[in-house]
């Protein structure tokens, strides 16, 4: 066999690598397929970033990030509720996968478990350098969340580093208070680690309430998107909060990889943070009402807490006839669909 | 004691380290970074700001934008003399860093090597480490003008190597491959069956009469041939983060995937303005390169009165200094200069063990700051002089 033909037949090999890619970005207004809410970047944006980029701010930054930003990450977690970091401690990268990447790559020793259902960028992600990777059984009825006997279980079997969503990428489920703290209990237990997408967080509706319950601690590690449905789908940001220890590591394959982060997002991102606190909360009203209209017509929807998506089963295809939905086949569950929630989809 | 820059010790962290304590100081130059001085061109950020208005909702494939793409493709063809299919053969990246991240995760695997040429950019190595490989150094020579000799490639293969390097112009050395060696490395190429990693970030800098060649352009190259190329030095957009791959379609479709897995997407707006930038005036980009060959002359100038040796530089924005006869390794003198002088060269101890006995200046600064910051070097190493 030539060279070629050696490095195609591991290509072909490689399952993990081979998970489908989920735009992050819709492509027409029948497009639902993706997660975050999208809006137009306000003229102020605008107006700052190019005053920026004007300004000779065109050249390389500091790998992690420029400093403003990372503080302005600080406070966008504090309004969900996550605390604790320091502007130190957060890297901005380029897109949410780049932050999968670089977690799990920097973070998995030897094994790490993942949900049976779980964003298909994760299996993507780990394909780079796979490790030996165990799955997490998960609840259908509570959203395709974890079991605790699941995680209980992969931890007992020496897992170190435990990959989770909440809410899920796929259906919107977030976990509530009780399961957070035993399942923080579970992992400091075990000597393990965590790392956290809490990405679609600005948008949870727990009882009749915006209120979000994040896992914290010194095992966690979070990534998220930065400051979604703000405008920045078409030059999205990423983040990591983690310990100082990590950061360090984060860094140096953040520097290999990519040097930077683009300028003209991370200026952007910074104008929108002087906002965004305000403004997501009237949207995740918004988002909620318009999900809640679509639960009713589509009647087939999974528990979810995210009032960005809806997650139904693929009994609703009839009724979504012309639009493009997430296939749950690509997160790991072949009966369900995920639709974004729009205003006036219905 | 000598400081020595060791394998324990990445150079990427010594010159980071470098960079932070050079911050320190109010009246720093910085002679050693690869960051170009110029701004970015106001007409590519005049298009970053419409795609603003008027595109943040376009989604980018994970390969990159259809038009950029196409533009990447017609750039590849009138400059590099290479035919590229837009639609298969070429994927934007977050710039040249990332693309040659991507090309040796796409060749090298586990126990495998990459074979490269020293002195070389120290993330080649970082990146190959990544992927479970290593690297099969193959010593280049001031004497020799730092050439890539194919005799001596094809002596130091070993059979892990399953790709080869080639930079031209070479960071740091400036050295530029000539059409006939790089024949030459690619029957090696073809011979062995590698696949060549090229990469061609300086290949508008060019000095005096040489010439660049790329390897994909020669008979039989493409195939095997995998080329980075970024808008960064060119066009001034260190920040932008803005570069691509071409390649034969098989290995290309391998890049697009971990492309996908790594990343995702480039931003939209920053593809915009690299379109502009690929497509629109070009007056400002030759002016640029005209500055540093005028500026290449000072430097040259400045390093003769300090009674340094240098290979003349026959390509991109750097030259690569000797400093065998001051009897100090390149961090130590370059961290005298930097206390001294807070002139910041990067140690060549960073880019090769071997070549402990260098330090990299950039033409990087503006006329009057090169002159100053070169005058201040001077001073230093006139104290120093006297002092040993």
């Amino acid at each position: 066999m030539t060279r070629k033909e050696i490095i195609q037949q591991r290509h072909k090999a490689n399952s993990l690598l081979n998970a489908p890619f989920i735009a992050q970005l819709p492509t027409g207004d029948k497009d639902v397929s993706s997660d975050q809410p999208t809006a137009a970047l306000e003229l102020d944006v605008i107006a700052s970033t190019i005053g920026a980029l004007e300004s000779g701010q065109t050249h390389y930054v500091d790998v992690p990030g420029i400093m403003p930003l990372r503080e302005a990450i600080v406070s966008f977690l504090a309004g969900l509720g996550i605390t604790g970091y320091d502007a130190t401690q957060i890297v901005i990268t380029a897109s949410v996968q780049e932050a999968r990447f670089l977690t799990l790559q920097t973070m998995i020793t030897s094994s790490v478990a993942i949900p049976k259902v779980v964003h298909p960028g994760v299996k993507k992600a780990l394909g780079v350098r796979a490790p030996e990777v165990q799955v997490l059984e998960v609840d259908a009825s509570k959203g395709m969340l974890p079991t605790l006997d699941g995680l209980q279980d992969a931890l007992e079997k020496g897992v170190k580093t435990i990959y989770l969503e909440s809410p899920v990428r796929l259906t919107g489920a977030a976990l509530k208070a009780s399961a957070v703290t035993e399942i923080s209990q579970l992992v400091e237990s075990h000597s393990a680690t965590l790392i956290c997408d809490q990405g679609l967080a600005p948008w949870v509706v727990a009882d009749g309430a915006a209120t979000y319950t994040p896992i914290l601690g010194s095992t966690t590690t979070l990534i998220g998107d930065v400051f979604p449905g703000a405008g920045l789908e078409a030059m999205p940001l990423g983040f990591i909060a983690t310990d100082s220890e990590r950061v360090a590591e984060i860094t140096k394959l953040k520097q290999i990889m990519s040097i930077c982060t683009s300028t003209p997002s991370q200026y952007a991102a910074l104008k929108i943070s002087e906002t965004y606190e305000a403004k997501r909360v009237e949207l995740v009203k918004k988002l909620s009402s318009a999900r809640e209209v679509l639960e009713h017509h589509l009647g087939h929807s999974l528990p979810g807490h995210s009032a960005s998506i809806l997650a139904c089963k693929t009994d609703a295809k009839t009724q979504l006839q012309g639009y493009r939905y997430a296939d749950g086949a690509d997160f790991g569950a072949p009966d369900t669909l995920r639709l974004l929630v729009r205003e006036g989809l219905r | 004691m000598t400081q020595k820059i060791t394998q324990q010790k990445r150079g990427t962290e010594v010159l980071y380290g470098l960079i932070k304590e050079a911050r320190g100081y109010d009246d720093a130059i910085i002679l050693g970074r690869g960051d170009p001085d110029f701004d970015t061109p106001a007409h590519i950020i005049a298009a970053a700001k419409d795609a603003m208005a008027n595109k943040a909702h376009e989604a980018s494939p994970p390969e990159g934008l259809l038009s950029l793409r196409e533009a990447i493709a017609e750039r590849v063809k009138r400059v590099n003399g290479v035919e590229v299919d837009p639609k298969g053969e070429v994927v934007v990246t977050n710039g040249g860093q990332e693309a040659l991240f991507l090309m040796v995760l796409a060749t090298i695997g586990e126990g495998e090597a990459l074979l490269v040429p020293e002195p070389n950019y120290n993330t080649y190595k970082d990146s190959v480490s990544f992927a479970g490989g290593h690297v099969v150094g193959m010593p280049t020579y001031p004497g020799e003008s730092f050439r890539v000799d194919p005799e001596r490639v094809r002596q130091t293969l070993t059979p892990e190597v399953k790709a080869l390097l080639l930079v031209s112009p070479n960071n740091p050395a400036a050295s530029v491959i000539s059409k006939e060696d790089q024949l030459a490395l690619l029957d090696i190429a073809k011979e062995h069956d590698l696949i060549i990693i090229a990469d061609d970030i300086y290949d508008l800098m060019i000095y005096d009469d040489f010439v660049h060649t790329s390897p994909a352009s020669l008979p039989g190259g493409l195939e095997r041939t995998l080329t980075l190329n970024a808008l960064s030095k060119a066009y001034a957009m260190t920040g932008w983060r803005m570069g691509w791959v071409t390649g034969p379609a098989d290995l290309m479709a391998r890049v697009r995937d971990l492309k996908t897995a790594v990343s995702g997407p480039a931003s939209t707006i920053a593809q915009y303005a690299a379109l502009t930038a690929l497509t629109g005036p070009q007056a400002e980009m030759h002016a640029m390169v005209d500055t540093y060959k005028k500026r290449r002359h000072i430097v040259l100038d400045y390093l003769d009165q300090m009674g340094f040796s240098y290979g003349t530089p026959q390509g991109g924005q750097f030259v690569f200094v000797n400093i065998d006869h001051t009897g100090m390794s390149s961090l130590e003198l370059s961290q005298k200069i930097l206390t001294n002088a807070h002139v910041l060269a990067y140690p060549g101890g960073a880019f090769s063990e071997d070549m402990d006995h260098f330090l990299r200046i950039t033409f990087l600064q503006p006329e009057d700051k090169l002159r100053d910051g070169l005058g201040r070097m001077k001073d230093a190493m006139d104290v120093i002089a006297a002092g040993a």
